[in-house]
């Protein structure tokens, strides 16, 4: 329990500003549909004339851009890829630290064994990571709201931020299991970002070609496109599936891995 | 002094190579799009003239056919900049931190050399790596885009674009010099470094809120703007004085507190 607490604090003041970034990037992308939707043009009809291969490269999506769900489809990319950085890191970070610090042995040397630590560690960053998605989620709903015109959304934001929070809980588990597995330390944050930053630009890539599409089942952001959520107004359990699979193997390999790892002191 | 920058590459030089890389390939793969998106630009910037300015800018691109090649190297600037800027902020926060949090500070500070000469082999350091990342994404963009496209723009406008990375970077190599100087327990370089480089970012995102003519004088990526640069054939002014003025400040001031400062032991 005592590890548990002390990472909750050691971890505050990152999750704090990265609370504050996500409101900030809301906060500024629906300001930026207020600004547009004070000009009166039917963007639509426009919208829909645009070649898909220009939209994709612009980060458009197939959505009614002059509505407020429609907009918020695109920031959402944004905050899931903020969102996954920081659970990656969160991830890697609260298992290499000990190593990092050379503390492994202070910690080690207390009665708690190493599955315990995980479990406290762990415990530790779903907090954090759930912190994070519950203010991304007012904040939108906040946002949104205040900026729509049309039919309530809000079931598609909070089915959205269902989305985030999966792929939050993914990436936690790639960079806590990127941490036991990887024998530097310091090198398990950069395994982890070059996972999601691959990933992602295979989900930019399959926007824009018609090409070797069965790669969606690999990126976890096409797991959560936003588009095809609020379209089907649900998420796809096909997805949901395969993210829970995932995200519990990572775990497993985590706890497995961390059992054996040769610590570095 | 040049122990310590040989040093030091070689510490950075795998993390450097895989930046480099994927800086490059990054950029590569999207200017190999640009057939596509040239043969529907016609098209496009028909339609795309009558959006209102207000969409337009927060598309944040400004296309003409005339433009497109500029604007769809400024598109993919755009975002490798927002990558270069991690690597740069990194390499900056790193230099002098890390010492302290791999409790190396003390071995290195008892050798026969000064405070500041460790800050400027580390400096120069980090400088190099940014050359040679300049070096090598410029001369891939120049090859993919004499392959992908029939126009191509002039080298003048060209390198005038492509070095707008190299000052985003020397302006986050800057900030980062001067935390590392100045804080006393960085932790994790990566997790300052994001967070800072996103929250100027954001900064920038602001223009709706804060006005786009403020935002300006506040985060380097509004610095240059690229459409501007490939219209007139030069940066506009007073930007890239406060880049440099800030950039002059942040080194001086972290040499200052570095020489100073009480550096925390084992």
């Amino acid at each position: 329990m005592n590890v548990f607490w002390h990472e909750l604090k050691a971890h505050r003041k990152g999750l704090i500003w990265w609370s504050l970034g996500m409101f900030l990037m809301v906060y500024s992308g629906m300001a930026k549909y207020g600004a547009y939707k004070a000009s009166s043009v039917d963007v639509t009809k426009v919208f829909g004339a645009i070649p898909k291969v220009v939209k994709a490269v612009l980060g458009m999506r197939d959505v009614d851009l002059s509505t407020a769900i429609g907009f918020f489809v695109i920031l959402f990319i944004y905050l899931i890829v903020m969102a996954a950085i920081h659970a990656s890191l969160l991830g890697a970070g609260v298992l290499t630290e000990e190593e990092l610090d050379r503390t492994t042995e202070f910690l080690f040397a207390k009665p708690i064994s190493r599955v315990q630590a995980v479990i406290a560690k762990t415990s530790a960053a779903l907090v954090a990571v759930t912190t994070l998605n519950v203010v991304t989620t007012v904040s939108s709903v906040v946002f949104v709201s205040a900026y729509n015109k049309d039919a309530p959304v809000t079931r598609e934001v909070l089915i959205l931020m269902g989305g985030l929070y999966l792929a939050q809980l993914l990436f936690l588990s790639a960079g806590l299991a990127a941490a036991a597995i990887v024998q530097n330390p310091k090198r398990a944050a950069a395994v982890v970002s070059a996972y999601l930053f691959g990933t992602y630009f295979i989900s930019l890539w399959l926007d824009i070609t018609e090409k070797a599409q069965w790669l969606k089942y690999l990126t976890p952001f096409k797991y959560f496109d936003a588009a095809a959520i609020v379209k089907a107004s649900s998420l796809d359990p096909v997805y949901i599936a395969i993210s829970a699979i995932l995200t519990t193997v990572l775990i497993v390999l985590t706890f497995v891995f961390y059992q054996r790892r040769d610590l570095n002191v | 002094m040049k122990a310590l920058f040989w040093h030091e590459l070689k510490q950075n030089r795998r993390t450097a190579i895989i930046w480099i890389i994927s800086l490059t390939a990054v950029a590569v793969l999207y200017m190999s799009i640009f057939p596509a998106f040239a043969d529907a630009a016609d098209t496009v910037s028909k339609i795309y003239s009558q959006l209102p300015l207000a969409i337009r800018k927060a598309f944040n691109i400004n296309f003409d056919p005339k433009f497109a090649l500029a604007s769809f190297y400024a598109l993919t600037l755009g975002f490798t900049t927002l990558a270069a800027a991690i690597q740069a902020m990194n390499l900056g926060t790193a230099s002098l931190s890390k010492e302290e949090r791999g409790k190396t500070a003390e071995f290195l500070l008892s050798k026969p050399i000064k405070r500041s000469d460790i800050a400027t082999a580390k400096l120069a350091a980090a400088a190099f790596v940014i050359a040679i990342t300049n070096a090598v994404f410029i001369t891939a963009t120049w090859l993919i885009m004499t392959m992908v496209s029939k126009v191509s723009l002039s080298a003048n406008v060209f390198l005038l674009m492509s070095f707008t990375l190299m000052f985003v970077q020397l302006f986050f190599v800057a900030l980062g010099f001067l935390i590392s100087a100045t804080a006393n327990k960085i932790k994790r370089v990566l997790s300052v470094s994001l967070v800072t480089v996103f929250s100027f970012y954001i900064i920038g995102m602001f223009d709706a809120v804060l006005g786009a003519k403020t935002v300006r004088y506040l985060t380097p990526f509004k610095f240059f703007d690229l459409i501007y640069i490939f219209k007139h054939g030069a940066y506009e002014w007073p930007y890239p004085a406060i880049e440099i003025v800030f950039v002059i400040a942040a080194v001086t001031a972290g040499y200052y507190f570095y020489n100073r400062r009480d550096i925390s032991s084992i």
